[in-house]
């Protein structure tokens, strides 16, 4: 079994096209939640999501790369490359030719759909662009990575709703522990702030009208965003040996299906998806110093996930913080972003505050730290994402 | 499932004749039982079993459910029930005679428009 060592980070997020951006933001707990922008916007009654800003998609491609890209595997590709960037991995190399390419998507390329079918049934169009079926399909964003980077290893995408990006991370942990493969890059990403998308959301009852606010008495729930964090997982000896930084250390990963109900989690199946990553580092509970939450902002996710974290860690659990109240909820992406985030914990020592926690519920059990950013030394960190379906997947890094 | 789909469907058709002869004076249908159409179809199982007290959960309903009835009276009535499964309001509706309630309220609402 190989070591496998964290050597790139990239994101594109609501609050900002990088991973320094994002990461300060989320460190101060500064919200990029904001009133939402999206074309058609009457349809919907929803007035906020977590938006990624200033984005223009001229300054990262050429007019010619962007008619096969979604907007979701423009986000993917261009995580990617800062990604590559922060690794310090040469293009033309043997490693990254090899390199492996997984990325999780929860709904593949929604724009696309939804102006496609806009076009069919609302404009009467009686053509469809020929791009729509490469743009949106749900592996359109590992192929894209992959062309775009010049990566020829395994490829391919991962969707289990709002778990893809952590099941992804854990598919590479085990390709590059395993031998598999030396060099992978595994993350995820999603842009669903489409009217379509966002109205099938309000149907289900449990978008918030202002804010996320985890772990808070005056919850309102959740709030979608947008974005993608793509991550280098590099067998530790290669790292080490070409003399690259080390961000953190994967430890583990546990992964479950509640085989239960659609969109009720199950406490003792997400506690067992925990207890697995741990016994996969071959840790125990006490081990871990900080825990980054599922945390979306549902009454159901507060209440689920901290009895499961208070059950497996025995009633005395480490802080734990959701960086969704900052993000917003990006479904496919949001498990990579805050891989990404855990590990930026771990490199600086800090824990991210839980933003918006402005009455901490304190009946959960749990230290939301909802202060703000706090100094905290500790080892090794832990990464939840519980999806609808009853999918989840846990990641357990260590400090390097 | 498609199945399902179908027959909830034709659920609302079936409905939206009876609103419409509401409207013209003759009420043939109470909201009550237009509700345990609704909820009779969705559990597949028989309207006259059910009451205004009968419990959703009790009589099988799980997670979607209450938000499926939510949104299944929402078009055959043509009304907005404000529902939010992070609100404790969302606890109010517990029994087939909850809905019936939020139902009303809102068909009074409209008819004070």
């Amino acid at each position: 079994m190989k070591r496998v060592a964290i050597t790139g980070r990239g994101t594109v997020s609501p609050a900002g096209l990088d991973v320094p951006a994002t990461w300060m933001a989320v460190k101060q707990g500064l919200s990029a939640i904001r009133p939402v922008h999206i074309e058609r916007q009457e349809l919907i009654s929803c007035p906020v999501a977590a938006q990624v800003p200033g984005y223009d998609p001229a300054n990262f491609f050429t007019s010619k790369q962007v008619g096969p890209l979604d907007r979701v595997s423009q986000f993917a590709v261009v995580a990617a490359r800062e990604a590559l960037d922060d690794s310090g991995i040469p293009p033309d190399t043997e490693a990254l030719r090899s390199a492996a390419t997984i990325v999780g998507v929860g709904g593949g390329g929604l724009e696309t759909m939804e102006s496609g079918y806009w076009r069919l049934y609302g404009e009467k169009s009686r053509r469809s662009h020929p791009f729509t079926v490469p743009r949106q399909m749900c592996s359109a964003p590992a192929s894209q990575v992959s062309m775009h980077l010049g990566m020829q290893g395994l490829a391919y995408g991962v969707t289990s709703a709002c778990a893809s990006g952590t099941h992804a991370i854990g598919q590479a942990f085990n390709l590059v522990r395993s031998g598999m493969s030396r060099v992978a890059f595994a993350g995820g990403t999603e842009a669903p702030i489409t009217p379509g998308t966002v109205l099938a959301w309000e149907a289900l009852r449990v978008l918030s009208s202002d804010t996320c606010r985890p772990f808070s008495a005056n919850r309102s729930g959740l709030v979608l965003g947008e974005g993608a964090a793509m991550l280098v997982l590099e067998e530790w000896d290669h790292a080490v040996s070409r003399g690259a930084t080390i961000y953190a250390e994967v430890l583990g990963f546990g992964a479950n299906s509640d085989a239960r109900d659609l969109t009720t989690p199950d406490q003792e199946s997400v506690g067992r998806a925990m207890a697995m990553a741990i016994h996969d580092a071959s840790l125990t509970p006490a081990a871990v110093g900080y825990i980054n939450a599922h945390g979306t902002g549902t009454a159901m996710n507060d209440a689920v996930e901290s009895a499961a974290i208070r059950a497996v860690f025995d009633n005395a659990p480490p802080p734990v913080s959701s960086t969704k109240g900052v993000l917003g909820h990006s479904l496919g992406a949001t498990g990579a972003m805050e891989a990404v985030l855990t590990a930026m914990a771990l490199y600086e020592q800090v824990l991210p505050p839980t933003a918006n926690c402005s009455e901490p519920d304190h009946d959960l059990g749990i230290d939301m730290v909802p202060e703000g950013p706090r100094k905290h030394e500790f080892a090794v960190a832990m990464s939840n994402s519980f999806a609808f379906g009853g999918l989840n997947a846990v990641l357990l890094l260590g400090r390097a | 499932m498609g199945r399902r789909r179908l027959n909830i469907l034709y659920v609302l058709l079936h409905l939206h004749n009876y609103s419409g002869a509401a409207k013209g004076g003759t009420r043939l249908m109470s909201t009550l039982e237009q509700v345990k159409e609704v909820v009779a179809q969705q559990l597949g199982r028989d309207a006259a079993e059910f009451t205004a007290e009968t419990n959703l959960v009790e009589a099988g309903f799980e997670s979607l459910d209450v938000i499926e009835t939510v949104f299944a009276v929402e078009e055959a009535f043509d009304i907005d029930i404000n529902f939010n499964a992070n609100e404790s309001a969302a606890q109010d509706l517990v029994t087939i005679g909850d809905i019936v309630k939020a139902v009303e309220a809102e068909l009074a609402k409209k008819a004070g428009k």
